[in-house]
């Protein structure tokens, strides 16, 4: 029971987990000290068995414990039995969780069972099949489409953050239709997705409705899937019809978002004051830039500052979801179905309206018995999403957004018929695709597919299954740039000059699709031998084709309309991606063998054998073994048989080791030849050279060839425990995983000198190792009416590099700054920080240099080596980060801000008809830092934002900051102009937080009422995510990504109400 | 039931049979040789290595990557070098950053074209082998002058280096002395020279003429570094600096190379013409611009919207573009090298009257009117008529209360760097504004309004012109200001011209002249120095010199007594020759070699703070006549940098440092001097 789901909370309320914990184990110990005591007397006890909604159970066991004495319950939920006041009674019923009651002195005894939402009879989906969870030997977490949906967001990587021990989710933006979050399972890297059984890429847009449940395959489970199982496997199964009945079920919510995180821009006078500072900052020339002149309209109003959020953003954007599904079945089951429609729609914040996502699922899951031995499947499944927004993408309109300067007006000369030249780019112009044009992204998934099962005659438990699929998806881009004009208004002779922007106009179409197939037959054989010895057999053959294409027309417009044939014949293009023009394939044969002793000793045995085009001929198959065992010490009779030990329901103890592979980025290193064409890019090296006034399309040297290289592989470890104990009040899951990569890509560019005149081919050089522990407690109970369950888990993860090619160092201290072995890849370096000077002695009076335009308020940093100077030599390690050294603004090389340990918990309460859930979610170890002008005020001579308000300054804002009599207000920052150094521990922030990630509150109305008229449930509920952070990160969200400089589209709270009906 | 079976049997066979994919596939946009070395693989192949070409074009900034193919030209050469400066940046840097592996790249596929092509000259004949691979090594050669020009000697290579089993070994080439690498190449131009037709497959390729101008100047650059360079031997290899016995070898070498293309090659001077200084000045801004110059060698053209550059939208005066417009600001200093401009006896321009004040001009242009063309073919002046529009330059304007036949002291004394507001008659009757683009006109009694500032600037602050000028040389006149825009750009980039053969072949004459050797194949080398220095001089519209004795090897004019005479040079004669590379060459990224090889970067660029115009309008009498013009009376005032900037230039920066990798990854790579 509740092994994998719904543990208890750690962490988060100390209080609560002793309250939780140590109650019962002085429980515990009393009975203990109880035990073989008095023996009461014989009589008979009467009571009643109640389920949920307190309707009373027939057919319960009620068994007295350590005797043979059982009986059920009648149609009432009676029964009677012979049993002392010392005795327990064992009370069991199917889909409740068992529970122990002492008989005392109570003559008519009251028994509430607890539903139990996932038993150990549950079934988990694991590769290739499904497993009992009692069974199970490798470490994999499942979470139920029910459990999922609490959170209300549009991706569902999202609604599994702080549910799934072991997954990691950082959401980077909450812009609509992008989906770029950093999601990974244990730290190991993007995961495999599997979508009933086929691997697809599509988890993000799947409509959570239609999810039955995920599965999510950590360590050695993750072996059947071969060279592409390195970072571990999501499996998502999706729903089909169960009840003979058919059921209507429509749902929706209607919600709206406002941002969190968004640090504001200062406004003219601030600006002024801010800049006035940064121009007095200078030893050799103070100066005051701006004059009583330029401060007099903004203070006696005659002009006001321009609020540049006001005037292009909206305070809050409108989401919904709306959702249809018909499931059931025919009544003699030969016939199931389930079938959805979704609609998701997700706006953005500019005022505008140009950006925005609408989202449309469709799913068909049909099975059909066509005999006793034979059954057809059919599913299909459609995705279909529009994504809307500007030509700019929406980090760049927060750029302008900052930089812009109050004291420029939005339209020139106030005259709404001219947008104003500003010294940047117009953030109003560039957010509406009125007048800067838009990018439509259309999408569309197509996935379906067919199998076959079929019982084969004369051998008891054999399986024959066929699946084919056959996947595409198309993308769709219509780029439309439109050319619009500034202005520039002259008062001297009241003209307006215009400045053309983002001309000439141009559509550009682009149309990919990637079509891909996957053929599956296996035989599958389950049978058990004397009741004790279970067997479950597996073998498998796989094949698929991948493909890619794709192409694009560009053309200048004649008149501005966002299509092809409104182009003219100069400049037009008509080309392709060379990077998404692809064909491979792969063939795999899969094989696995469990093996249960009485569900006490188990085992699995399995391998894949998996091939691949992407190889070199000889170095194209790969076999890739895995096993695994497990005990089930609670099956073992010193347990069972002990009644001083009755309160441990199961406790398991399993180990696993597995080989994976990953071949994700061979790209065909080891052929010679030339890439053709090149790729360029126009404003840097072009893909070609200018003869005779035509563009010639240039070769692309490829990299001297590898013929050696091949897929890396990783070794996987896992150890677990999982307990159960008290019928559910305590849940425990505990696991320690260790996984040791090898033969990792990498090139020997550093110890091969640069004139031998190419890029050297990667490879399989280097190595390392990821190990960490995960930790879920759950607790479940109810009190009356009252139900509740809470579930806590806690994970960590860190890499260390074992080894990577490199080259040797200077001297030593550079060879242990910049080697890496062996150590952590996350240590981030810096220097210390350890305060701000307070006044003109202390920087008179430092025991290390200070430079002569030192100020009060400036920062100190360690002198950590203690020469008395502060410079390269002190730099050490201060905090951790993915990358954590990296200048990359962008993409998976730069540095990048995810926590070591993430934790989550869940509550569930319950009372009457309505049902509370809430989720604390959070991290640690993360340490982030920013660039550009959320490092720096006044960053391009542009604007400040907010934060930099809190500073240190001289009182009299015009007094010389270098006169020792000058005196100071003090403020988090230095005094403006002072350049904060971005390597150090002061602008590296903890980036550790703990946030009420959702709410909802639901209520259900009473059945008996809505029965009448014809409806079986409707519930209500308001739902909240993102509600409430705590956080030192100043002015931006925590999970706000350091990438792009911190310029990415902010995070949103959201606030959502909706309805669910079923009939 | 067991028809059923059948079926179902039969059906998981079908698949089965159908099953087993090809596991074969090859890559789809990888291509092999023998699709390459074919005329439209060569093609490719050409434009691959010619499109990598190491050429200091509109792309080329000390800002990002190795300095090549970067559209954000920020850190310029020119701005070490005094003929311009910006407001991002007011140091010196090192304008070559690390270029080394985008180097031995280009060279390792230019030694793979000539060790295999010939393999095919069955299907493509040998003649167009012939042609493919000098072409080839005139890319190689290209490419490792590129690398001597940054490190001196480097490691030399003409094959395609293999690493086989991990054995790096073959690949720790050691450098070669700068005389060896600099005969490699001389050798190399030759062998191609000597095996290429007169004229080139396509416009945008070479051919034997543009491979002999090119060695003029290699063999130039070799020449001068062993007159003037100052050897650093380690392990007994002259890494930098080549053995002095060479230099009339290498002067003779680029003498006979510049005066070999004479006749196919004449200076531009379609619209020039000895009367009409302006038609002059525009013929000569127009070289640049016409495709179908005389005066082109070897040139880089650009392609919208594949191959583009940005030059209009980033160097055009501010209100002439809709972006930056502040970073092509030419010095007073170079200013002042130029003809017809009233000067006083150090040579700088003179604004002021004998008594300290200001001389009183009835409009802005009046101070250039008579200028040398050239200039005003290369700069754009105060007043200016460029894109429809005209340059509008001012500092600012003095309120009407002040007359402007009222005598005015200068504001700051010369040679001081404070600030005008110190002068507390400046600070009271002087009005400017910070930016360009939102000013607060002044309205006069007349009812008329003015700018304070130009909206070209100069101002004290924010995106405009911090020397009083604008520069024209290579910016496209027909572009509207209000399309003036980044990555829209295509002109060509004019890499080698006549005129610095000619120049290059004076240098050389001058420089065997003034060392033992008077004439090179009958010709007699003083005279041919005068008469290349003097149609130089002609087509720019400048005076003439009188006499080739002009061209002495007496003591240079000392710092600060007369026009030029910060040049450095160690006779008058190559003083005036090294005057006439400045303003004939600047803006086209050839100036900071120049400073290299005669080894005078340091000691000319030591401390320099650069020098800046100012015009001040009188309001009295202002008049604005459109836009960007205002009629009135303007003061000029010469005086230092506003932002007090200095550059020094260190002597480590003769080369640069060779890659930290480099150096690590090849034991046998010594480091240069001083690094």
């Amino acid at each position: 029971m509740g092994i994998i789901n719904n543990n208890s909370c750690k962490l988060l309320s100390q209080k609560r987990v002793k309250s939780i914990f140590w109650l019962p184990m002085l429980g515990t110990i009393l009975l203990l000290l109880s035990v073989g005591t008095v023996y009461g007397q014989h009589r008979n006890v009467n009571g009643t068995v109640l389920g949920t909604d307190l309707k009373p159970l027939t057919g319960a066991t009620i068994k007295v414990a350590n005797s043979d004495k059982t009986t059920s319950t009648d149609e009432s939920g009676s029964f009677s039995i012979q049993a002392s006041s010392t005795d327990r009674l064992i009370v069991t019923y199917i889909g409740y969780l068992q529970k122990e009651v002492p008989v005392g002195n109570n003559q008519n005894l009251r028994i509430e069972l607890v539903a139990d939402n996932n038993t150990l009879e549950d079934v988990i989906v694991v590769g290739y099949g499904t497993q009992k969870k009692e069974t199970l030997t490798g470490s994999v977490s499942s979470i139920t489409g029910e459990e999922l949906t609490t959170t209300k967001t549009q991706n569902v990587q999202n609604m599994m953050t702080g549910k799934v021990p072991g997954v990691r989710v950082v959401q980077k933006t909450s812009e609509p239709g992008d989906f770029s979050n950093e999601f990974d399972i244990r730290g190991f890297g993007s995961p495999l997705v599997v979508v009933d059984g086929v691997p697809r890429g599509t988890l993000t847009r799947i409509d959570p409705n239609e999810i039955e449940s995920i599965s999510v395959l950590k360590d050695a489970a993750a072996a059947v899937y071969g060279v592409r199982a390195a970072n571990g496997v999501v499996l998502i199964t999706t729903k089909k019809g169960t009840s003979g009945k058919t059921n209507i079920t429509y749902s929706n919510y209607i919600g709206f978002q406002k941002p969190i995180g968004l640090p504001k821009p200062i406004d003219a006078i601030e600006r002024f004051t801010l800049f006035n500072e940064r121009s007095m900052h200078s030893v050799d020339g103070p100066t005051l830039t701006y004059n009583e002149d330029d401060f007099a309209p903004y203070l006696n109003g005659t002009r006001a500052s321009t609020d540049w959020y006001a005037e292009v953003m909206k305070p809050t954007a409108p989401q919904s979801q709306h959702n249809l599904s018909v499931s059931g079945a025919s009544k003699d089951q030969a016939i199931d179905y389930f079938i959805n429609t979704g609609y998701a729609n997700h706006e953005g914040y500019w005022k505008s309206g140009s950006l925005r996502y609408d989202r449309y699922n469709f799913r068909t899951n049909v099975n059909a018995k066509i005999t006793d031995r034979l059954t057809a499947g059919v599913k299909v499944n459609g995705i279909l999403e529009n994504k809307r927004t500007p030509t700019v993408q929406s980090w760049e309109i927060f750029r302008m957004l900052w930089r812009a300067q109050p004291n420029e007006l939005y339209f020139a000369n106030n005259n709404p018929d001219y947008f104003n030249r500003l010294t940047f780019q117009h953030p109003g112009a560039f957010s509406d695709d009125n007048v800067s044009g838009f990018s439509k992204d259309r999408n569309t998934w197509l996935q379906s597919q067919a199998s076959l099962d079929f019982k084969v005659p004369y051998v008891e438990g054999l399986l024959a299954r066929g699946t084919f699929s056959y996947d595409t998806r198309f993308n769709d881009n219509q780029n439309f740039r439109k050319e619009f004009d500034v202005f520039n208004y002259n008062e001297a002779d009241n003209s307006y000059s215009p400045g053309s922007n983002n001309g000439p106009n141009q559509v550009r179409r682009t149309y990919g699709n990637t079509p891909s197939t996957l053929l599956q037959l296996s035989l599958n054989y389950e049978k058990s031998f004397n009741e004790v010895h279970n067997v479950k057999g597996l073998f498998l053959y796989e094949e698929g084709k991948n493909s890619g294409d794709n192409f694009y027309a560009l053309r200048e417009l004649g008149i501005p309309l966002p299509y092809l044939f409104a182009g003219i014949t100069q400049n037009q293009e008509a080309k392709s991606n060379a990077d998404g023009i692809f064909e491979n394939a792969t063939r795999a044969y899969v094989g696995r063998v469990n093996y249960d002793f009485a569900g006490k000793y188990l085992a699995e045995l399995s391998f894949r054998y998996d091939g691949s085009s992407r190889f070199p001929k000889d170095k194209r198959w790969g076999f890739f073994p895995a096993a695994s065992v497990g005990w089930n010490i609670s099956q073992e009779r010193f347990i069972r048989d002990n009644p001083s030990l009755s309160f441990i329901n199961n406790l398991k103890l399993r180990a696993s080791y597995g080989r994976v592979g990953d071949d994700s980025a061979i790209s065909y290193q080891f052929i010679s030849g030339y890439d053709y064409p090149y790729s360029g890019n126009n404003t840097a090296l072009p893909g070609g050279h200018v003869f005779d006034n035509q563009f010639i399309n240039s070769l692309g040297f490829r990299v001297a060839p590898n013929p050696n290289i091949t897929w890396f592989t990783s070794d996987l470890k896992n150890i677990g425990l999982d307990a159960e104990l008290w019928s559910g009040k305590l849940g425990i899951t505990f696991e320690l995983f260790q996984r040791s990569r090898s033969g990792l890509l990498g090139s020997r560019t550093v110890t091969v000198p640069g004139m031998f005149g190419t890029p050297l081919p990667q490879e399989n050089l280097n190595s390392d190792e990821t190990s960490g522990l995960e930790l879920q407690l759950s607790h479940k109970n109810r009190i009356g009416e009252f139900g509740y369950n809470i579930t806590g888990m806690v994970s960590l993860t860190r890499t260390k590099i074992t080894y990577q090619e490199r080259n040797r160092d200077g001297n030593s201290y550079n060879n242990w700054r910049s080697n890496p072995m062996n150590r952590y890849n996350d240590i981030w370096f810096g220097y210390g920080y350890e305060g701000q000077f307070q006044n003109y002695d202390e920087i008179a009076n430092a025991d290390f240099f200070t430079g002569r335009g030192t100020l009060p308020g400036d920062y100190i940093y360690e002198d950590w080596n203690g020469d008395g100077v502060i410079d390269g030599m002190d730099v050490h390690p201060i905090a951790t980060s993915i990358n954590p050294n990296s200048t990359e603004v962008g993409g998976a090389g730069a540095r990048r801000n995810i926590p070591l340990m993430t934790f989550g918990t869940t509550f569930n309460f319950d009372y009457k008809g309505f049902d509370l859930n809430l989720l604390l979610q959070g991290g640690a170890l993360s340490y982030v830092s920013y660039g550009e002008q959320l490092i720096i005020p006044l960053a391009f001579d542009g604007n400040a934002l907010d934060i930099f308000l809190d500073r240190w300054r001289p009182e009299d804002p015009t007094a010389d900051p270098y006169n020792p009599a000058t005196k100071w207000l003090s403020g988090y920052h230095a005094y403006t102009g002072t350049v904060i150094n971005e390597q150090s521990r002061r602008a590296i922030q903890n980036g550790a937080y703990l946030r009420l990630k959702s709410v909802e509150l639901g209520y259900s109305l009473p059945k008996p009422i809505i029965n009448k008229v014809g409806v079986s449930d409707l519930r209500f509920f308001a739902n909240g995510y993102n509600l409430l952070t705590i956080t030192g990160v100043k002015g931006v969200d925590p999970e706000h990504p350091a990438e792009i400089y911190g310029y990415l589209y902010p995070l949103s709270q959201t606030f959502n109400f909706g309805v669910s009906l079923t009939f | 039931m067991k028809k059923r079976f059948k079926i179902v049997a039969l059906a998981f066979l079908l698949i089965g049979l159908n099953a087993c994919n090809d596991l074969d596939i090859s890559p789809i946009n990888i291509v092999q040789d023998k699709d390459v070395f074919t005329d439209d693989g060569m093609q490719a192949y050409m434009a691959a290595l010619y499109s990598r070409l190491p050429i200091e074009d509109f792309k080329y900034s000390g800002s990002e990557n190795d300095g090549f193919n970067t559209w954000n030209q920020i850190w310029l050469p020119s701005l070490n070098t005094g003929e311009n400066a910006n407001r991002n940046q007011n140091g010196f840097l090192n304008p070559a950053r690390g270029y080394w592996d985008n180097a031995y790249l280009v060279i390792r596929n230019s030694n793979y074209l000539i060790e295999n092509l010939p393999e095919y000259s069955g299907s493509l004949g040998q003649e167009k082998i012939d042609r493919w691979v000098s072409e080839a090594r005139f890319i190689r050669s290209f490419t490792y002058f590129a690398l001597i020009r940054r490190y001196g000697g480097v490691p030399i290579t003409d094959q395609v280096l293999k690493y086989e089993d991990g054995n790096v070994e073959p690949l720790q080439i050691p450098r070669s002395s700068e005389e060896e690498s600099y005969d490699f190449i001389l050798e190399d131009l030759d062998l191609a020279i000597a095996a290429m037709p007169e004229t080139s497959e396509k416009p945008g390729r070479v051919n034997k003429n543009i491979v002999t101008a090119f060695k003029s100047r290699v063999a130039l650059s070799a020449g001068s570094k062993a007159r003037y360079g100052v050897p650093y031997v380690v392990n007994g290899v002259m890494l930098t600096g080549i053995p002095s016995a060479r230099a009339n070898d290498y002067f003779t070498q680029a003498f006979q190379a510049a005066k070999s293309v004479e006749g196919i090659y004449s200076l531009y001077k379609k619209d020039w013409s000895e009367t009409d200084k302006i038609a002059t000045a525009d013929n000569y801004a127009n070289l640049f611009l016409d495709n179908n110059s005389s005066e082109t060698i070897f040139f880089k053209d650009y392609h919208y919207p594949d191959a583009v550059h940005s030059f209009d939208a980033v160097f055009s005066p501010p209100h002439m573009t809709t972006t930056y417009g502040d970073r092509f600001n030419p010095t007073l200093d170079y200013v002042e090298l130029f003809d017809g401009l009233p000067k006083n006896e150090k040579g700088e321009l003179q604004t002021t009257n004998a008594d300290g004040t200001y001389i009183v001009y009835d409009y802005v242009e009046q101070l250039f009117e008579d200028c040398e063309p050239r200039l005003r073919g290369t700069v754009l002046l105060p007043g200016q008529p460029f894109k429809k529009l005209r340059t509008d330059i001012r500092r600012g304007t003095f309120i009407e209360s002040v007359d402007p036949s009222v005598p005015i002291q200068k504001f700051v004394a010369e040679g001081l760097t404070v600030s005008y507001n110190s002068n507390p008659f400046y600070k009271s009757n002087v009005k400017e504004s910070g930016t360009w683009n939102s000013q607060t006109p002044i309205t006069l009694s007349t009812g008329d309004k003015v700018n304070p500032t130009g909206l070209d600037g100069p101002t004290s602050a924010f995106n405009a012109t911090v020397t009083g000028f604008h520069g024209r040389k290579f910016l496209d006149p027909n572009l509207d200001a209000s399309m003036t825009e980044l990555h829209k750009s295509t002109q060509r980039w004019v890499e080698l011209r006549y005129a610095e053969v000619l120049l290059n072949r004076a240098e050389a004459a001058l420089e065997l002249a003034q060392n033992g050797v008077t004439s090179v194949d009958g010709v007699v080398l003083q005279t041919d120095a005068f008469t290349c220095i003097n149609q130089i001089r002609e087509r720019a519209g400048a005076e003439l010199l009188n006499s080739e004795s002009e061209l002495s090897n007496a003591a240079p004019l000392a710092v600060g007594t007369g026009v030029g005479s910060y040049v450095i040079a160690p006779n008058r004669g190559l003083q005036i020759l090294r005057m006439e590379r400045r303003k004939e060459l600047a803006f086209e990224n050839k100036l900071w070699w120049d400073l290299l090889r005669w080894r005078t970067a340091d000691i000319e660029v030591n401390q320099r703070s650069w020098r800046k115009l100012n015009p001040f309008l009188f309001a009295k009498g202002a008049k604005t006549e459109s836009t960007d013009y205002v009629l009135g009376k303007y003061i000029f005032d010469c005086r230092f940098d506003e932002r007090n900037s200095r550059v020094t230039i260190p002597s480590k920066a003769y080369y640069e440092a060779i890659p930290g990798d480099e150096i690590a990854s090849n034991p046998n790579l010594e480091q240069n001097d001083q690094y």
